[in-house]
């Protein structure tokens, strides 16, 4: 019941009534997933940060100690790997949420769009970390004297330029988030077989973004392997945006009907 | 703010439903099936193992699709329909959780998706069954993974909760213990229940419709007093029972000493009802089960 400008109550229709209760579960489900996956996510992704920082601390000092130091550690190994942690647990997170997602009242609809905004919220975060870290790096390289070029990201030339670098690694982390989420749901869906074999067609979008930005230890040789020139920011990220798309369109395909299992354990 | 109304307890029919799995279009999980389920009851859904319940609560709860035939809940196709999914609960088995973290994790997402969800009656429960919400799904035993589904069929309150043989691995204490936290709750918040098992003397009691699945179609399907109605048990001396009985069709015989107690299928008439009260023969119910194994034999009514 609502009430009209007089004070009486109207009767609300019941299909009106239903429409708004679709919209608001549709919005919680779409939320809780969002920041289930988010939270899940990150809770590994601190260890993730802690473990390759300590690597990339114990590189840069045998390579300080050793004078064989000639360009960022942070890039490589911290940013670098970042987009693969990604994908392994794009590949584990909407798998192990969605039965208990459904189970529990919410659509593949909306499991959909938060995987969507999960890989949004985490290619924003992770690019945010690993574009800080590479600054904080590059003053510390600047301060010591040491050179903070990069020899193989391309788009920039050093972590001084920390939002070209922030806009390499959002990309990249999204994208291959996705793609994890893609081939995890492929294996759900389609079984061994039929998985593996829907892997390739499931890494285009990875392919396509790191031709796109040209980046990293396979970006570039990728590239240039193709025949393909320097890249520009803008070129890059409209290939990077060509590549989230369709990332985001086949996990969309490839779970907007699947049949849900039940958990077993 | 106010607490959202609880929408009206849902109604479900199935028609004409097919199933199959894989290419065994032979041997189809579900094979026609028609049923209905009236809204705000507490319907039996019984059959043999691969019969097609499971396949039939899974289309009913959006969790998979019919190759052919309708189905409607609440008057609504539920396949990705946010109304019918948000008033669905279905409970398989021990209850689809997140296995890899704690018992509560799984429970905080259950009771941030479902709004009318009860975290009051939820923590009752898990008092009661003692199921420790710092473990992970995975490391609780077999009873204790299917009390936390019964958990979480009761405190969602949906307006359709199905539990699906959630009795697994539960000993008796608990088995019962959730039969009677079922019908409290449920007399106090009226919903649709459906409840699938193969322990029907223990949950015979508290059906008040029953439907039957037998190899993908439904056998029966009738109020429980209706079924009951379908048979009746005599008891008495063995010699008068046995002449009595002679040429219906007997489901069932017991006998303990000179005294005999043979199940009928089929209703007696007034005429013979009097004439074996007259030869001192006392007539009862038949239990849910021996009707249940007649009809699932193999043979039909």
């Amino acid at each position: 019941m609502t009430e009209n400008l007089a004070g009486q109550a109207v009767p609300v229709p019941r299909e009106a009534q239903r429409a708004a209760a679709r919209r608001a579960a549709e919005q919680r489900s779409l939320r809780t997933a969002a920041w289930s996956m988010s939270v899940g996510t990150w809770q590994i992704g601190v260890w993730f940060w802690a473990i390759v920082l300590i690597i990339a601390g114990i590189i840069g000092y045998v390579e300080v100690r050793t004078d064989i130091l000639d360009g960022s550690v942070i890039d490589g190994v911290v940013s670098g790997s970042a987009k693969f942690f990604l994908f392994v647990m794009g590949i584990i997170t909407p798998l192990a949420s969605i039965a208990v997602h459904v189970a529990a009242g919410g659509t593949r609809r909306s499991l959909i769009r938060s995987t969507w905004c999960t890989a949004v919220v985490l290619g924003l975060t992770f690019a945010l970390v690993a574009a800080a870290l590479g600054y904080v790096e590059w003053l510390v390289f600047r301060a010591q004297g040491w050179s903070p070029e990069l020899d193989r990201a391309q788009l920039y030339a050093d972590g001084g330029q920390v939002g070209t670098a922030f806009l390499v690694q959002l990309f990249f982390c999204s994208v291959y988030w996705l793609a994890g989420a893609s081939i995890g749901m492929g294996y759900y869906r389609l079984g061994v077989w039929g998985g593996t074999f829907a892997i390739v067609p499931f890494l285009l979008p990875v392919v396509l973004v790191e031709l796109a930005f040209q980046s990293g230890y396979f970006g570039r040789p990728f590239a240039q392997a193709v025949g393909l020139s320097d890249a520009q920011v803008l070129t890059a990220v409209i290939g990077g945006l060509v590549a989230l798309v369709a990332a985001a369109f086949a996990f969309h395909l490839v779970t907007r009907s699947v049949a849900i299992a039940p958990v077993t354990s | 703010m106010t607490a959202p109304t609880r929408p009206d307890p849902f109604g479900v029919e199935l028609r004409d439903v097919t199933l199959s799995f894989g290419k065994d279009e032979k041997h189809p999980a579900l094979d026609g099936l028609s049923l209905t389920v009236r809204p705000g009851t507490i319907t039996g859904l019984l059959g043999r193992n691969g019969a097609g319940k499971t396949t039939a609560l899974s289309l009913i709860a959006a969790m998979r699709r019919p190759d052919a035939g309708t189905v409607l809940v609440d008057g609504e196709d539920p396949f990705e329909n946010a109304w019918t999914m948000a008033g669905t609960q279905l409970v398989r088995e021990s209850g689809d959780t997140i296995t890899s973290t704690k018992v509560k994790d799984s429970l905080g997402y259950y009771a941030e998706l479902r709004e009318h969800w009860d975290a009051d009656l939820a923590a009752r429960l898990v008092d009661l069954f003692e199921i420790d919400l710092r473990k992970t799904p995975e490391s609780l035993s077999r009873g204790k993974r299917s009390a936390l589904g019964a958990v979480i069929g009761l405190a969602s309150r949906a307006p359709l909760t199905i539990f699906d043989e959630v009795y697994l691995g539960m000993d008796a204490p608990s088995r019962y213990a959730f039969y009677d936290a079922l019908v409290e709750d449920y007399t106090e918040h009226p919903r649709t229940v459906v409840l699938s098992s193969h322990l029907i003397d223990e949950v015979e009691r508290i059906f008040e419709d029953v439907v039957i699945v037998d190899r993908g179609r439904v056998l029966l399907a009738e109020s429980v007093e209706s079924v009951r109605g379908r048979g009746v048990s005599i008891t008495g001396s063995a010699a008068v029972v046995e002449q009595f009985v002679d040429g219906h069709r007997v489901l069932a015989r017991q006998r303990l000493g000179g005294t005999a107690q043979v199940t009928l299928f089929g209703a007696l008439d007034d005429a013979q009802r009097a004439e074996a009260t007259a030869a001192g023969l006392e007539l009862g119910a038949v239990p849910l089960q021996d009707l249940f194994v007649h009809l699932t034999r193999g043979e039909q009514p």
